[in-house]
């Protein structure tokens, strides 16, 4: 704490109370999910993602040589759009959708010195993810 | 950590360097689930409709619990009832979030929890929190005769921000399905204050129309404006494995709990 960072588990508590997904049997909530919630619960400042990849692809960049980057796309899109495989867990994208703070979510790839610094400044290095209607959580937050 | 040493034990795993957000990956992995504690049912006392009322309502539940016992492995969950409300409204107006909330909620859920478990001791019952109901359940019903459990799922800070409002969605219904979907019990069992569910709340509407048996997913289309369920209940339903139905029935007449154990028709059942 007196370095002004703690380090937390990033799964989530669930346990054996972990709901099912809706194919497979791959639980569907784990570190992506648990930090998300941690952020949205506390109202941080930024919910950072450091990943071996600069981001979001169209496809996994590990496999498809013809993968192309996405820089910046809202969480509607995304969703839409329906993507085969993605940088992040799906639950966090149905998450932020509901999310009363967290409104964008940012993706570097910690493989390169410099873009957890850059992304901290606020610098839009790697990917961001934003909610395009934050409003729509905040109208049917009131009690 | 590569050797090429002769006669090492390479391991091989087929998710190893695969995305888990994959589709294909994801439906790989569809298979038929072993349910780990086939024999145990899941008894869900309610806590605004069954433990506020006290022993007039408590008592005769109980016993009827103890009597059937010797037949049937019981694991009881309760709900918090109104101490959970009274904590809701006062955690809303201070401004808390939704994880906030499920916290203070599976505390007001473990007092009723506790209670249910001291009055059942006697009859060879344990009571299990959070943590331990996961890891010792099967050792404790080898040892015990029945165990306690809190309703609420320790989902605490964790608990998912809901669509509308901040009332935290996982109460002690779906912690209590979803200890019996992970074991895959035998029954899930929730016992309220009406007979079972209604086209509209019985207790203001004299036109309610009472449903015997429903699927999970028309329930979910009908869109009624009242359950006597928590909603992502059905939502856990549609997507179930191994508890395939949940019995809701009417605690507070005699006899109904041993019916829905015997595996009667009583009440209402939901399924997948």
């Amino acid at each position: 704490m007196e370095r002004g960072a703690v380090i937390c588990q990033g799964m989530p508590p669930y346990k054996l109370w972990e709901e099912n997904p809706e194919v497979g049997r791959i639980p569907p909530q784990r570190t992506d999910t648990g930090c998300f919630l941690i952020a949205e619960v506390f109202g941080a400042r930024k919910m950072i993602y450091v990943k071996d990849e600069d981001g979001l692809y169209t496809a996994d960049p590990k496999k498809d040589p013809a993968a192309r980057h996405i820089a910046r796309i809202s969480v509607q899109e995304l969703l839409a759009i329906d993507q085969e495989d993605l940088v992040v867990e799906r639950a966090v994208l149905d998450l932020m959708l509901t999310a009363r703070h967290i409104r964008e979510i940012q993706f570097v790839n910690g493989l390169k010195p410099g873009q957890l610094t850059a992304a901290l400044a606020g610098e839009s290095v790697g990917t961001v993810i934003f909610n395009a209607d934050p409003k729509a959580a905040f109208a049917a937050a009131a009690p | 950590m590569k050797s090429n040493r002769p006669g090492a034990e390479h391991v091989v795993s087929r998710l190893m360097r695969e995305s888990l957000v994959d589709k294909k990956v994801i439906a790989s992995t569809e298979a038929p689930v072993h349910a780990i504690l086939p024999k145990i049912n899941i008894i869900q006392i309610g806590g605004l409709s069954i433990m506020d009322r006290g022993r007039r309502a408590v008592l005769p539940l109980l016993d009827e619990i103890v009597a059937n016992q010797d037949k049937y492995t019981l694991v009881v969950g309760a709900g918090p009832g109104v101490r959970a409300r009274h904590i809701f409204s006062v955690g809303l107006d201070l401004g808390l979030p939704t994880g906030a909330l499920a916290t203070l909620a599976a505390k007001s859920s473990a007092q009723n929890a506790y209670m249910v478990a001291c009055l059942l001791a006697d009859s060879g019952f344990v009571y299990l929190e959070a943590p331990f109901i996961v890891q010792l359940l099967p050792a404790m019903l080898a040892a015990a005769r029945g165990a306690v459990f809190n309703g609420i799922p320790p989902y605490d800070l964790w608990e998912h921000p809901p669509a509308v409002g901040k009332i935290p969605p996982h109460g002690s219904d779906a912690g209590s399905y979803l200890v019996g979907e992970v074991f895959g019990a035998r029954s899930v069992i929730l016992l309220k204050d009406v007979d079972g569910l209604y086209t509209a709340d019985p207790k203001t509407n004299p036109h309610a129309e009472f449903i015997a048996e429903i699927g999970a997913a028309e329930l979910i289309a009908r869109q009624l404006p009242t359950l006597p369920i928590e909603p992502v209940v059905l939502e856990l339903l549609v997507r179930a494995k191994l508890a395939k139905s949940i019995r809701i029935v009417n605690g507070l007449v005699p006899g109904n709990l041993t019916r829905a154990l015997n595996g009667e028709t009583i009440g209402t059942l939901i399924h997948r």
